[in-house]
C-alpha cells in the first residue's frame, strides 16, 4: 500500500552521514514514491553533494550560517529574524512526519521548531529536555550516542526509523569496474585518530606498486590534505612509480570526484565521506578503521565491502579519549595491509589463506578483516573472514543484533553461531551471568511497578505506600547501576533501558505505571533473547572444542 | 549582540528555574545560538 504525506529528514553533519541518510530515503522513496521528501542540512555539506542529494530527495533546505551571520550584521535581533524566515520557509509547513537522523543539540531544537505530526528521532521537549520517544531513535540515543557497542549500521537504523519493511530491492547488484586493477585511494580523514601517518601511506604504496605493475592509483582527497599527499608523493621511492599514479588531490569537486571513481574499479581508505562516496559509485572497497571508528555502524554501505580493524583492546574509541601513543595505528602493520590491497585489487577477493602464506601472524595476528554486507534480512552485518575465532566483543555484539532484531521488529536473523576460544567461552559465561541478574531486576521492577497500579486502583489508595513502591522502583533502576559496574558488557543494554525509560508514555501515575511495567517487561524478554542465544553460542562451542580435543589425543 | 545574547540566556534560565515552559522565541534563540557554536 502506497503512503502519501510530507516528510523532513534533519541531517545536519558531514557528507557521509548525508550520504547515509540519502541511502535510507532512497529505500523510502522506493516503497512509497508519493512521499514527499525534504532534507534540511548545512549549506557547507550537502551543496557539494547536490548532484547525488537531489536524485533521493524532493527538496533541500539548506542552512549557511555565514550568510545569516552577514547579513545579521552583528545585530542578534536579525540574526534571530534569518531563523524565523527559515523556519517558515512553506517547505517547513504542513510536515506529517519529521525525522531527526543527526541527534546534535541544533538538530534536536530545530526539530522543536517544526510543527509536524510525528515527531522522529530527538528532540527538545518543553523544559528543555531532550525527548525521543520512537524505538529505533532511542537506540541510536543509547547505543549510538553512547557507544561503541550497538550493533546495527546506521543506514539499517535509519531504514527502521523510516519503518522500512521491504529490504529485498537494495541495489545490491551494482558493481561497477570502469578500469580494471584502477585502485582510488584516499588514505585520509577528518581526524588524526582516524588516519595512519603518511609514512605509512607511504610504505603501503611502494609495496604495493612494486608488486604490481598492472595497477594504477589514483589518489584523492580535499584541498586541506594536499599537504599531507605531498608527503607521500614526493618521496624518491615512491617517485620511481610515478607513471602508476594520478595525483587528483585538492583538485576535483565531489561530483568530479564521483565521474573519477567511475574510471576506477576498486576503493581503499580511511572512514571517510568519499568511502561512501566510493560506494555510490559502485566500487569495492576496503576500509581502514581507525580510532574512533565504529565498522558495524559506519563501513560503506552495499555489497563488495571489507573492512580491516586493529584487535586493539581500545578499539574503537571515543573521540575525546586522550592518546598520544596510537596503539590500534601501530596494530595495523604496512605489510598485511599492502599484501590485502594487493589481494584486494589483483585478485577482487581478500583470501585469508593466501594471506597467512605471504604475511608473518606477527602482522595478521593483530588485525581482523570483515566482508561487510546483508543477511538473510537484508540487514547489513560483519562477517569476519579472518582466523574463525570470534572475540567476545564481537559475539556478544552479533548476539545482541538478533535479539534486537527479533524483539524489535520480530525478524529472526540467521548468522551463524560464533566460534569462540577457551577464554571468550568463560568471558561469554560470566556476561550471562550478568544477564541473569538483570533479567531477575527486571522481574522485580515489573512486580513493584504493577504493585503501584494495584494500590492506585483501591477505593483509598495509600499514597505512603504508592511512595514506597515508588522507591523500590527507583532502588531497581540503582541496582541496574551497581549491576554495570560489574559486568561492564551489559552497558548497551542498560543504557537501551535508561533511554527508554526516561521516555516513558503518558502524564499521570497510572499511565506511567503502565509504561514503566512494560519497560521492565521489553527489557526482562530481551534478556531471556540473550541468555539462550549465549547458551547455544557456549553449547555450540564446547561441543566442537570436546571434538577438536579428541581428535588432538587420537592424533597423539 | 554577546551581551544581548547572555542577557536573553539568563531569562530562559529563570524561566526554567521556576519551572516555567519554554516558547517558540526560546527554542530559536536556543537553536540559533547551537547553530554557531557548531563545528565545520
Amino acid at each position: 500500500m502506497s503512503v502519501k504525506g510530507k516528510f523532513v529528514v534533519i541531517q545536519m553533519n558531514r557528507i557521509g552521514d548525508l550520504i547515509q541518510s540519502s541511502q535510507a530515503a532512497l529505500d523510502l522513496k522506493a516503497q512509497h514514491p508519493d512521499i514527499s521528501i525534504t532534507l534540511v542540512a548545512r549549506r557547507e555539506f550537502a551543496a557539494p553533494l547536490s548532484f547525488l542529494l537531489e536524485k533521493r530527495f524532493d527538496h533541500i533546505l539548506l542552512i549557511d550560517k555565514e550568510e545569516m551571520l552577514k547579513t545579521a550584521d552583528d545585530s542578534l535581533e536579525n540574526y534571530l529574524e534569518s531563523l524565523e524566515a527559515l523556519i517558515a520557509n512553506p517547505r517547513l509547513e504542513g510536515i506529517d512526519v519529521a525525522i531527526n537522523q543527526s541527534f546534535c543539540q541544533t538538530s534536536n531544537y530545530l526539530m522543536s521548531l517544526i510543527q509536524a505530526k510525528h515527531r522522529l528521532g530527538s528532540y527538545v521537549g518543553l523544559n528543555n529536555a531532550v525527548v525521543v520517544k520512537d524505538q529505533w531513535s532511542q537506540l541510536i540515543q543509547s547505543m549510538v550516542m553512547g557507544g561503541p557497542d550497538c550493533p546495527f549500521h546506521l543506514v539499517d537504523i535509519y531504514k527502521n526509523q523510516f519503518g522500512i519493511k521491504e529490504r529485498a530491492i537494495w541495489k545490491d547488484a551494482s558493481r561497477h569496474i570502469g578500469t580494471p586493477r584502477t585502485l582510488a585511494l584516499h588514505p585520509f580523514a577528518s581526524q588524526d585518530k582516524k588516519k595512519w601517518k603518511a609514512q605509512k601511506w607511504t610504505e603501503v604504496l611502494i609495496k604495493v606498486l612494486k608488486s604490481s605493475p598492472s595497477f594504477k592509483v589514483k589518489l584523492f582527497g580535499a584541498p586541506n590534505e594536499k599537504e599531507f599527499a605531498a608527503q607521500i608523493l614526493d618521496n624518491p621511492s615512491v617517485q620511481k612509480y610515478g607513471s602508476q599514479i594520478e595525483n587528483h588531490v585538492g583538485k576535483l569537486n565531489l561530483e568530479q570526484v564521483f565521474n573519477e571513481f567511475k574510471k576506477c574499479s576498486h576503493f581503499v581508505g580511511h572512514d571517510s565521506g568519499l568511502g561512501h562516496l566510493a560506494k555510490e559509485a559502485g566500487l569495492a572497497s576496503l576500509t581502514i578503521s581507525l580510532g574512533t571508528v565504529r565498522p558495524i555502524e559506519t563501513s560503506p554501505y552495499g555489497i563488495n565491502t571489507f573492512v580491516l580493524a586493529p584487535k586493539t583492546k581500545c578499539f574503537p574509541c571515543f573521540p575525546d579519549t586522550q592518546c598520544n601513543f596510537f596503539q590500534c595505528h601501530a596494530d595495523l602493520s604496512y605489510q598485511a595491509v599492502a599484501e590485502i590491497i594487493i589481494g584486494f585489487v589483483g585478485e577482487d577477493d581478500i583470501n585469508y589463506a593466501d594471506l597467512k602464506k605471504k604475511v608473518s601472524p606477527f602482522h595478521l595476528d593483530s588485525l581482523s578483516i570483515y566482508r561487510f554486507g546483508p543477511t538473510n534480512t537484508g540487514w547489513y552485518a560483519l562477517e569476519n573472514i579472518g582466523d574463525g575465532v570470534s572475540s567476545t566483543k564481537e559475539t556478544f555484539r552479533d548476539i545482541l543484533k538478533v535479539a534486537l532484531t527479533y524483539k524489535m521488529e520480530e525478524i529472526e536473523e540467521n548468522l551463524s553461531l560464533p566460534q569462540v576460544n577457551e577464554s571468550g567461552f568463560r568471558e561469554l559465561q560470566k556476561i550471562n551471568e550478568g544477564i541473569e541478574q538483570l533479567y531477575q531486576l527486571c522481574e522485580f521492577g515489573k512486580k513493584y511497578s504493577k504493585d503501584v497500579l494495584v494500590e492506585i486502583s483501591k477505593e483509598a489508595p495509600r499514597i505512603e505506600e504508592v511512595k514506597r513502591l515508588g522507591d523500590k522502583v527507583q532502588e531497581v533502576d540503582q541496582l541496574m547501576d551497581l549491576l554495570l559496574k560489574a559486568y561492564p558488557e551489559l552497558k548497551p543494554v542498560t543504557d537501551f533501558y535508561k533511554v527508554v525509560k526516561a521516555n516513558l508514555h503518558g502524564d499521570n501515575i497510572v499511565d506511567i505505571s503502565e509504561s514503566s511495567y512494560l519497560v521492565y517487561n521489553d527489557n526482562a524478554v530481551l534478556c531471556s533473547l540473550i541468555y539462550e542465544l549465549i547458551n547455544k553460542t557456549l553449547a555450540a562451542s564446547e561441543g566442537s572444542q570436546k571434538k577438536s580435543k579428541n581428535t588432538k589425543e587420537g592424533n597423539a | 549582540m554577546k551581551d544581548e545574547v547572555v542577557e536573553r540566556l539568563k531569562k530562559i534560565e529563570e524561566k526554567l528555574s521556576q519551572g516555567q515552559t519554554l516558547e517558540n522565541k526560546d527554542f530559536l534563540l536556543l537553536f540559533g545560538l547551537s547553530l554557531l557554536k557548531d563545528k565545520n
